[in-house]
């Protein structure tokens, strides 16, 4: 019975925790709607740049799609060679997975034991024997989990140099707005007569 | 009461217009600052605003000193990030629209920009004697014919706004124009058109019937304007284009090419 209860509790709780979107830091306000003044000259490019914003969804999804990152960041090359790295590590890791299943051996064997196989082993300084195909796995292994590092960390930073950059150029074009006009910012009234 | 809330209601108003737009003043103070201080990574991000201006600038009418020196600082940027074609073809209609001592100025640039694109002395000093003309809609051509001579791909995008707009401005362009368009949209390398344009007539005939045009390129277009016409569905066109192409004289490999396309045309796939 009382498994019965924790099974409902469990069942509601999840209920709830499904509603809501995992997010860190959750936003405050509504902003769908908020409009922004922007200058004319301003390129969607840099609109977009400039409402993007890495969060921990961002790099929850750089898991599942390699590159995510530099992707949103518009750094498509880089998005496109952290893809590949990714992919040729999963292909690595398969590779050594399916030739230890074939040979019916362990992965990570490192043993000061004679092998079998002498071909398929590297000597370290004459006393340990690796096996080639560990090498490959921890080489797939490292690829993979420093991609995705370097995916979140240095898209990251990509990202928000290219909006401080933006931001630089249109706060230094207000501040020479400001400097051309006397240093006087007020609304002026004109007429314009068309025919 | 109303009135002062109205006048309030007014300024807010106004104020969210002020940086809408920045004068073609600012624009030029900024372009100098990061010119002068070469850093490419701002440069990088005002190239688009500066192109765009500069656009605007060679598209509208009038002259003025803001003008000429917009034109020379975006060939500056341009020039800065390696781009040296599109460093040329500003100074070029620098040159042609607003011409000053600056333009007169600028020849180490003019010089430099059009060797690092390969070209020869004898070329370049021609591009540099190219002279304003007396009317607006002759400077268009002059700049058109003089940066499409540089044949270089990262201006073609440039010159497809300027026919465009030339065409919008003035209600029809010359055929070699029209078939310099056509050639660009059917995504015809510019190093293998450096090899035949001077040779296109300035007539209604097509490219690929016209028959100063060499063979090889007169076949290349069609195949070529076949896949572009395929590609968007107009099959009719692309089949039409197919009897002239069969017409010009086909080799084995390229008639079973072509019976492939007609296969496709038929079926629409």
């Amino acid at each position: 019975m009382k498994r019965v209860f924790v099974l409902i509790f469990g069942f509601f709780i999840l209920l709830t925790a499904k509603a809501q979107d995992f997010d860190v830091y959750p936003r405050t306000k509504d902003d769908m709607m908020n409009f922004d003044h922007m200058p004319s000259s301003m390129q969607l490019n840099e609109y977009r740049m400039l409402q993007r914003n890495i969060r921990i969804q961002d790099g929850l999804n750089a898991i599942l799609v390699p590159g995510y990152v530099h992707f949103k960041a518009g750094e498509k090359k880089a998005g496109y060679w952290l893809l590949g790295l990714r992919l040729a590590g999963y292909a690595g890791l398969s590779a050594v997975y399916v030739s230890s299943k074939a040979k019916g051996e362990p992965l990570f064997q490192i043993n000061p034991l004679d092998k079998p196989d002498e071909s398929d082993v590297i000597n370290v300084t004459g006393q340990w024997k690796v096996d080639k195909s560990d090498i490959i796995s921890t080489l797939s292994i490292t690829v993979i989990i420093a991609t995705y590092f370097y995916d979140w960390i240095h898209g990251k930073a990509k990202l928000e140099s290219k909006q401080e950059l933006i931001r630089y150029k249109y706060n230094m074009k207000m501040g020479l707005e400001k400097e051309i006009k006397n240093g006087r910012i007020v609304p002026a009234v004109g007429v314009s007569v068309k025919f | 009461m109303k009135r002062i809330v109205g006048i309030l209601v007014f300024l807010a108003v106004s104020s969210f217009g002020l940086f809408a737009q920045f004068s073609d003043t600012t624009e030029l103070a900024f372009i100098q600052r990061i010119n002068s201080r070469g850093e490419v990574s701002l440069i990088e991000v005002n190239l688009p605003n500066a192109d765009e201006l500069s656009d605007a600038m060679i598209m509208s009418e009038g002259n003025g000193k803001i003008k000429t020196l917009y034109l020379y600082e975006t060939a500056i940027s341009h020039y800065m990030l390696g781009e040296y074609a599109k460093a040329l073809y500003y100074l070029l209609a620098d040159r042609l629209f607003f011409p000053s001592s600056v333009t007169e100025g600028c020849k180490g640039l003019f010089f430099n920009s059009a060797f690092a694109l390969n070209l020869d002395s004898a070329s370049v000093e021609r591009l540099w004697q190219v002279r304003p003309a007396s009317t607006l809609k002759e400077n268009y051509d002059k700049l058109f014919y003089a940066a499409e001579g540089v044949y270089s791909k990262e201006l073609v995008p440039v010159l497809k706004r300027l026919v465009l707009f030339r065409a919008s401005k003035y209600g029809s362009v010359p055929y070699k124009m029209q078939h310099w368009l056509f050639l660009a949209d059917i995504h015809l390398k510019q190093r293998q058109l450096r090899k035949f344009y001077d040779k296109v007539y300035d007539t209604a005939v097509p490219v690929y019937l016209q028959n100063d045009v060499p063979v090889k390129f007169r076949k290349k277009i069609a195949r070529k304007a076949i896949k572009f016409y395929m590609k968007r569905g107009a099959y009719r066109e692309a089949c039409s284009i197919s009897k002239h192409y069969k017409k010009i004289g086909l080799n084995p490999v390229q008639a079973f090419g072509l019976m492939m396309k007609k296969i496709r045309c038929k079926f629409k796939f």
